[in-house]
């Protein structure tokens, strides 16, 4: 019994030391979404606009759609922003919920890795965070209010992810894995593009391609499903292939890319590329019916689309001298000759040559043949 | 008395909890230089000490290392050892507590005070270290069944992740044949040093019959690889080394999509909170022990009951005296410096333990 | 001995029960020589005077009516006091048949006959309740069991009560130390009056400060009978429906009867819901607290914002607020449990429906937390034996404070103890909560 009584007691005692924590759910705004742009003022162009999207709790939950409040502040540094941010909101700002850190265009083309620093650095900033460049600023994709929402940035926010919309041109990255890239050797970073269009649209069809430091090209909306085809397991889309006088629609089932480095002893290397898809015939253009013959013809146009628009970006971001996609780590994790491969990379790199090979499989005709 | 499947719960436990003691750390600056050879060979040399350990307390049924030593060696060197492990255990239980303090408040509650947390733990510790071995080993068997299905349901989650880069990890493979590091040696061999803690639980064993002894390295090496690789996986063969504590970053870049909880941050928090309290009233329960032990007289009486609050009370004040001091790159060196330590305390046991074996032969 | 001793005899045992309304005292026989006396409450009369009063007359010599009464099975010569008294007030006519005194069994036993099991109430399954008389118990109970390994110890405790105690083991399969210290235990009982198997419970239970029970206390035969099969023992009480089982295991509070009678898949999903049942009623008020005040991050989004938004309105904080409906609830479970059944419904609805409505449309308590008091109150229910059931609601509270002081980690380092304390409770020198308690069990029965 006394036992028990000197328990209680010490928990009390170390309750009064904690209290200052308690804070209430209701006494919180959580940030759902950030911005961060240069500011347009030409004096200010090395500081930060920083811009906070926070959902206020409302009292009925049944509310079709839940206030947000954006605050924009500027200051030479982001925790600066966020500290005057702070002093406009009458509830304790929490960061703890904040699921997309958008970069804005301006900074992205100067430096990001300040902000890639702080985000990481952060311990309430979940790792899991998405993180994209805003075009044409960070701010005006923050600030975008779809009509579709109904919670304060959750377009942004399914958009990004891939829990709502499941778009062949979204490449979604976390903030984990900006950071990895960041600092790993033979991966760069990349990062989806969002661009707000007016009045209340957010389209996020592009990539942006980093070296270390800053963005160095932007991928189209076809290059980018051809790298998210090329980079990931089966993917969701639909291509359209025009060649000899048949166009038709097909829509992937199943897809999957492998690739592999050959050579490299005498300073030339191969990266072959392969890819197996299966699918279904989505729309006939021409009209005639669909036979075996003409099926089989068309699996193979497609695959010959595919390796054709496959070669050519991969050409594209060499060109470019970055490595997305990783094939400098892949060579160094498949070379035991630690010490020189890094140099042997280098001198590979620009001399990369390449080999897509298609198996594509169109199966079924659809309900009609 | 119980049986002996609980040698490989405490073989279990302490391999689970060396995430928390930095042997990720250490593996992980040194992955370049060592870290993986370094593996291979704690896991022979681990293995080993196990066996020679389990070997040569066999002989000594039902007694613990105070009855050992008192009965074979020199009163004065059986004090000074008994003391110097029992400061080694509990100190073992205190670098626990106060990494996961420092955890707790990195991640979970940043304002909160870390008195208040230490207290908690403290509090937990003392109480239940007091208890009898036999329920601390029902304890722990309960909360390893109720833990390791977490653990392996997050591990299943973060090898099924299509972002964790298997080319980072093959990467660091590649490093395979560098020289092995002292360090990173002294590191990897503690998820073996569970078998410790049979210095004191040897008491409550019937007699002991290590079947199955092969999964001891298997399971070993396994959970080494793992602990190494896997945030490497994440966070690239550079970027690695810039998470503090890299397996937390680990769980925090994990996602459950599908549950009321979505950072499985949380999840991974909360069971090796429950392991690293168990873990703790672990080693103060085999400290206080031993502590009790070096006071023992020849005739095995021991000090009453009532002793147990003189040590650890002054423990308990340590702790609070040693978080003091520390910041968070001190506690990572005072980490590596007990692993460090601790291996050399290790291959010392084991040559008293054979001298005590030969003793004891001789005598009979 | 002579006649005058006999006189005093009588004299005696009048003069002790003189005062008694209830008290008879007769003289048989022509002449006069055979005494009989008992308390007319205790005694059924009908037995009295068939078996003993008309053979009295009937019979013409003392002899053959003293061989007769004492041919009864239940007849017991003796001469001691002491004994005479005991038995006299347990319902037995004192027959003093020339210089002899004999104690007849006429015990009348008013009891409720054998009911059904309300407490317990299962689907399936056997009905019966343990009745109040103890051979009726042991009647429900033996025939249940027949074999000869069931052993019955009988004992009387209570200075004043003079309760009969029945231990029931089986002998081939009882765990002899066990046995051995529920005797010592049961024998150092020092009461005046015992009336309830609880009491007994409470009394041989070391003295010391505990939360969990350490012995069960059920009214169903079945489930003594198959404890008693397990080798473990139990303990039935005169004059009251419930059995003691000892020792048990934690498992045990959440094994209900129809476990063994269900398909074994709908069996062990029972009792996983039942421990699921007993982790959320512990944890959800000591979650709310830790989600609503110190890691609101570790939810989603969504559901974040919706406590927030529900929690709006809510003038104090969220500690105050669960305390509130956690007693409020309390309250409502108690009343309904004493108000009488006609109106115990009408008590529910208008607490539980009518408060919880308008406490949230006045903004006092948000929608949530209503929510999370029914499913606390509703999964405390799951447990089947109320003794347990009554420890949880007790415990939950423990762990709201904690989650108070220290957040989530007040609620892993209370888990954990709570852990640690059940595996250092021993029951009966067994251990209280373990791993695969049924492999141990099978082990330490040999």
């Amino acid at each position: 019994m006394k036992k028990g009584i000197c328990c209680l007691l010490a928990i009390l005692l170390s309750g009064t030391l904690s209290g200052c924590q308690f804070k209430d759910i209701d006494k919180r705004s959580f940030v759902l979404a950030i911005g961060i742009d240069r500011p347009d003022d030409p004096k200010k162009r090395d500081q930060f606009e920083v811009t906070l999207k926070m959902g206020i709790p409302e009292g009925d939950p049944t509310k079709r759609s839940q206030e947000s409040v954006v605050i924009t502040e500027v200051a030479e540094s982001v925790p600066e922003a966020i500290r005057l941010a702070k002093s406009k909101m009458d509830k304790e700002v929490d960061f703890s919920h904040c699921k997309a850190l958008i970069y804005g265009e301006s900074l992205v083309r100067n430096n990001i890795t300040p902000i890639v620093d702080w985000s990481s650095r952060r311990r309430d900033i979940q790792l899991i965070m998405y993180c994209a460049v805003g075009m044409p600023n960070a701010k005006e994709v923050v600030q975008m209010q779809t009509k579709s929402e109904r919670l304060p940035g959750n377009a942004l926010i399914l958009g990004l992810g891939k829990e709502g919309t499941e778009s062949p041109y979204i490449k979604t990255v976390y903030s984990y894995d900006l950071k990895r890239r960041v600092t790993e050797r033979g991966l760069d970073p990349i990062m989806p593009i969002v661009e707000a269009k007016h009045p209340d649209m957010l389209v996020i069809d592009k990539l942006a391609l980093f070296n270390k430091k800053k963005m160095v090209t932007v991928l189209s909306p076809e290059e980018t499903r051809i790298y998210n085809l090329l980079t990931s397991h089966n993917l969701r889309s639909s291509f359209r292939v025009d060649a000899e006088g048949t166009s038709f629609d097909y829509n992937l089932e199943a897809s999957k890319s492998r690739y592999r480095i050959q050579g490299g002893k005498d300073g030339k290397a191969v990266i072959q590329y392969t890819l197996s898809g299966r699918a279904v015939l989505e729309e006939n253009t021409v009209g005639t019916s669909v036979t075996g013959p003409v099926m089989r013809g068309y699996s193979k146009a497609a695959g010959e689309k595919w390796k054709k628009d496959g070669e050519q970006l991969l050409k594209k971001i060499q060109a470019t001298g970055l490595d997305p996609i990783g094939w400098g780590l892949r060579y160094y994790s498949r070379n035991w000759n630690n010490a020189t491969e890094q140099e042997d990379w280098k001198r590979l790199y620009p001399n990369l040559e390449f080999q897509v090979k298609a198996d594509m499989e169109i199966k079924y005709t659809g309900m009609i043949r | 008395m119980v049986s002996s499947k609980y040698i490989y719960y405490l073989f279990l436990m302490n391999a689970l909890i060396n995430i928390i003691n930095f042997v990720p750390r250490v593996l992980v600056f040194t992955r370049f230089h060592g870290a993986l050879p370094s593996i291979f060979l704690s896991t022979f040399i681990g293995t080993l000490l196990f066996f020679g350990f389990t070997y040569t307390i066999k002989g000594f049924k039902g007694q613990g290392l105070p009855e050992i030593f008192n009965a074979t060696l020199p009163r004065f060197f059986s004090f000074l050892l008994l003391i110097l492990y029992a400061f080694f255990w509990f100190m073992a239980g205190i670098i626990t507590m106060l990494s996961f303090v420092d955890i707790t408040l990195r991640f979970i509650s940043p304002d909160i005070s870390s008195y208040a947390v230490i207290l908690g733990f403290l509090l937990l510790t003392s109480i239940c270290c007091r208890l009898s071995s036999e329920s601390i080993l029902y304890a722990l068997e309960t909360l390893l069944f109720l833990v390791t299905p977490i653990i392996v349901y997050m591990l299943v989650k973060a090898f099924i992740n299509p972002a964790f880069n298997w080319d980072a990890v093959m990467q660091v493979v590649t490093f395979m044949w560098t020289r092995p590091k002292y360090v990173s040696l002294a590191g990897a061999t503690f998820i073996f040093s569970g078998y410790f803690n049979l210095a004191i639980f040897n008491r409550n064993f019937k007699q002991i019959k290590t079947r199955h002894f092969w999964m001891i390295p298997v399971v070993g090496l396994m959970i080494l690889l793992v602990t190494f690789l896997v945030p490497v996986g994440y966070h690239g063969t550079i970027g690695v080394e810039e998470h503090v504590y890299s397996w937390f970053s680990t769980a925090d870049s994990i996602r459950m999509e599908l549950f009321i909880i979505e950072r499985v941050l949380f999840l991974f928090y909360t069971t090796y909170l429950t392991l690293a309290l168990v873990s703790t009233v672990l080693h103060w329960h085999v400290g206080l022990e031993l502590f009790k032990g070096a006071f023992q007289s020849k005739e095995g009486k021991k000090p009453g009951k009532k002793m147990d609050w003189w040590v650890l009370v002054p423990f308990s004040a340590a702790t609070i005296i040693i978080m003091n001091f520390l910041d968070q790159v001190r506690l990572g060196q005072l980490g590596q410096w007990f692993l460090n330590i601790r291996f050399l305390n290790e291959l010392l046991l084991m040559g008293v333990m054979f001298y005590a074996k030969g003793r004891s032969a001789k005598k009979t | 001995m002579s006649s005058k001793t006999r006189e005093q005899e009588v004299s005696w045992l009048s003069e002790t029960m003189s005062g008694q309304v209830d008290f008879e005292q007769r003289m048989l026989g022509s002449s006069g020589e055979i005494g009989l006396q008992y308390l007319r409450s205790l005694t059924n009369s009908d037995t009295i005077s068939r078996y003993v009063i008309v053979p009295g007359y009937e019979m013409e010599d003392v002899k053959a009516f003293e061989s007769y009464i004492s041919s009864f099975p239940g007849t017991i010569q003796t001469g001691e006091r002491q004994q005479i008294l005991e038995y006299v007030l347990k319902g037995f006519a004192y027959i003093r048949i020339a210089s002899r005194g004999y104690l007849f069994d006429a015990v009348k036993v008013e009891s409720s006959g054998v009911g059904e099991a309300v407490n317990e109430s299962i689907v399936q399954g056997p009905r019966d309740a343990l009745s109040e008389s103890i051979e009726m118990n042991l009647n429900l109970i033996r025939r249940r069991y027949q074999s000869a390994a069931l052993k019955v110890d009988m004992l009387t405790l209570g200075k004043v009560s003079h309760t009969s105690v029945a231990i029931l083991y089986d002998n081939d399969r009882v765990d002899q130390q066990v046995l051995k210290e529920m005797k010592k235990r049961i024998a150092d009982v020092d009461i005046d009056i015992l009336q309830s198997a609880g009491e007994l419970e409470k009394y041989i239970t070391p003295e010391r400060f505990r939360i969990f029970p350490t012995m069960v206390v059920t009214e169903r035969p079945d489930r003594v009978v198959f404890n008693i099969a397990e080798g473990k023992v139990a303990v039935i009480i005169d004059s009251n429906g419930f059995a003691i089982i000892a020792p048990v295991v934690f498992s045990d509070f959440f094994t209900a009867m129809d476990d063994k009678i269900q398909v074994p898949l709908v069996g062990w999903f029972l009792k996983i819901i039942r421990y699921i049942g007993l982790f959320l009623t512990l944890t959800l008020p000591a979650l709310y607290v830790t989600f609503a005040s110190y890691n609101p991050e570790i939810l989603k989004v969504q559901i974040s914002l919706l406590i927030a938004g529900s929690r709006a309105a809510v003038p104090y904080p969220s500690f105050m607020e669960v305390f509130l409906m956690l007693l409020m609830m309390e309250f409502l479970t108690e009343a309904s449990l004493r108000l009488p059944k006609a109106i115990g419904p009408t008590a529910t609805t208008v607490g539980g429906l009518i408060l919880g409505q308008a406490a949230t449309q006045a903004g006092l308590v948000s929608n949530i937390m209503i929510i999370l008091v029914s499913a606390v109150a509703i999964s405390n229910f799951i447990i089947p034996l109320s003794m347990m059931g009554y420890t949880i609601r007790v415990i939950k509270y423990g762990m709201v404070l904690f989650a108070i002081t220290f957040g989530l980690v007040g609620i892993v380092v209370s888990i954990v103890g709570l852990i640690m304390y059940l595996s250092g409770l021993r029951s009966f020198g067994r251990p209280y909560m373990k791993m695969f308690a049924l492999d141990s069990k099978v082990k330490g029965g040999q």
